[in-house]
């Protein structure tokens, strides 16, 4: 499909052909079905979706990841419009990335005083940002089916009856409540998988699975939304690999995680 | 005989402003008598562990208690004893642990940590001009959960490494693990008293 941005000519990625083609597919699926039903034909209704079929498409995409696309049928023009999921985490990349620098640079460049001033802005934009993806995962996370739960698993809870008094005094009871919702979803999906235990850094429960061929710990941070929002900490690394660190804020995140590190486990 | 007066009197001042921030270096973190260094794998040998000892899920827990890692340069404070005997609770450290930040910045990658200087003037924290806190330059719970799982090594956790190549890689893992922390047990004697052949290090 020729394509072309705002101020010149791209090319459109495969994904950004299959979301305005399915897009495309999708309409004149519905235009068949609505054309056969007001004339009880199936000629003409076969005749109309190929007209709408045909023609040549005009790609336009936004540096923010917003794309639009006008297709010139002889019917006449049809416009559609769309998000690059790809495109977006690009971007979202760059902004973090400048954002992170207006920081450093106001830490390495700046008298204390102002430093302070110019990290806070930014430091308050970034907060704002961060609400509203609370918002809208919150939302997402209702629109999807509730998920299964297959118990709190047996070696978890034998393992938080040998905690010592040191780890009891500093455990955050949210803390350990958030990990037991989580533990009951993975154990569904993995029953044999075991980690171990400890009360870690600020009272947090921490799990360090037990995998061959890579390390994943996570530390089960207590969140204000509910489940199956989460905040988990986590850390991973293959042999030889730099340890990566993320924070997942949602139980469907992280069972993809964990297929993930299991899967990368297996492989090596 | 180590003591607190004489080991703040033979301090070597670092010449910094305060706050001023360091990316290398030798620091030593005083250590509490009972599990915050502990052996790597639970079956090691208890005296002579084959593969080491590491900084705990206890010691995680204390430093991270006051949000600060308290550390002291090595090269201003000169031994593990003197140390501990400046600290205004050194009768609860009995271990020190060598941290050395560039290895800790080489082996974290974007997780960068400094060291800022807080001299201690005053009681009861003080007089200490050898004082530091360990900081992550670039994020905050995130990079010190990362620091914990690395100074975790080896991987994967669990019992005594069997058979020649699971042995190799804990030994290995150790070996990488040593050159980023080094824990030194028994600077204090069960008698109390700090012992002087830790002056020599």
């Amino acid at each position: 499909m020729p394509t072309k941005t705002r101020n010149k000519i791209a090319i459109a990625s495969e994904l950004q052909e299959w979301l305005v083609w399915n897009e495309l597919e999708k309409r004149s699926t519905a235009l068949f079905r609505e054309s056969f039903l007001e004339t009880g034909s199936l000629q003409r209704a076969a005749k109309e979706t190929e007209r709408f079929l045909e023609g040549d498409a005009v790609f336009e995409i936004d540096d923010d990841g917003t794309f639009e696309a006008t297709v010139s049928a002889r019917s006449g023009m049809r416009y559609f419009s769309g998000i690059d999921p790809e495109r977006v985490s690009s971007v979202a990349h760059a902004t973090c990335r400048s954002m992170d620098n207006q920081v450093k640079r106001a830490y390495d460049a700046m008298p204390p005083w102002k430093a302070l001033q110019a990290i806070g802005v930014v430091w308050n934009m970034a907060e704002k940002t961060c609400e509203l993806a609370a918002a809208r995962s919150r939302l997402v996370l209702g629109k999807l089916p509730k998920l299964a739960s297959a118990g709190v698993p047996k070696w978890f809870e034998d393992a938080v009856l040998e905690w010592d008094s040191d780890e009891r005094e500093m455990l955050n009871p949210s803390s350990l409540d958030a990990t037991r919702k989580i533990l009951s979803c993975i154990a569904l999906e993995f029953p044999d998988l075991l980690a171990q235990v400890t009360v870690g850094m600020l009272g947090r429960v921490t799990l360090d699975w037990y995998l061959d061929n890579a390390r994943c710990s996570w530390m089960i941070d207590p969140t204000d939304m509910n489940f199956p929002s989460t905040r988990i900490y986590e850390a991973r690394q293959l042999p030889h690999g730099k340890m990566q660190t993320r924070i997942i804020h949602d139980m469907h995140s992280a069972l993809l995680a964990l297929r993930e590190i299991i899967s990368e486990s297996n492989g090596n | 005989m180590v003591t607190k007066d004489g080991c703040i009197q033979s301090q070597r001042l670092p010449g910094l402003a305060l706050g001023a921030t360091l990316a290398k270096g030798c620091f030593y973190r005083n250590l509490k008598k009972n599990g915050e260094a502990t052996k790597r794998y639970a079956g090691d040998d208890d005296d002579n562990p084959l593969y080491g000892l590491k900084l705990s899920s206890k010691f995680w827990r204390n430093a991270s208690r006051n949000g600060d890692m308290s550390i002291n340069e090595q090269d201003c404070v000169l031994s593990a004893a003197c140390s501990i005997a400046i600290h205004p609770c050194a009768d609860e450290y009995y271990h020190v642990a060598t941290l050395n930040l560039a290895e800790i910045n080489r082996a974290m990658g974007e997780h960068t940590f400094v060291a800022q200087y807080v001299p201690l003037t005053e009681p009861p924290a003080g007089p200490n001009a050898c004082h530091f806190e360990l900081l992550p330059l670039n994020g905050s719970v995130q990079s010190l959960f990362a620091l914990q799982t690395e100074l975790d090594k080896p991987f994967p956790p669990g019992k005594m490494p069997d058979g020649d190549k699971n042995r190799a890689t804990a030994a290995s893992a150790t070996e990488a693990h040593e050159k980023v922390v080094v824990i030194r047990r028994w600077i204090r004697d069960l008698n109390g008293e700090l012992s002087p052949s830790s002056q020599a290090d």
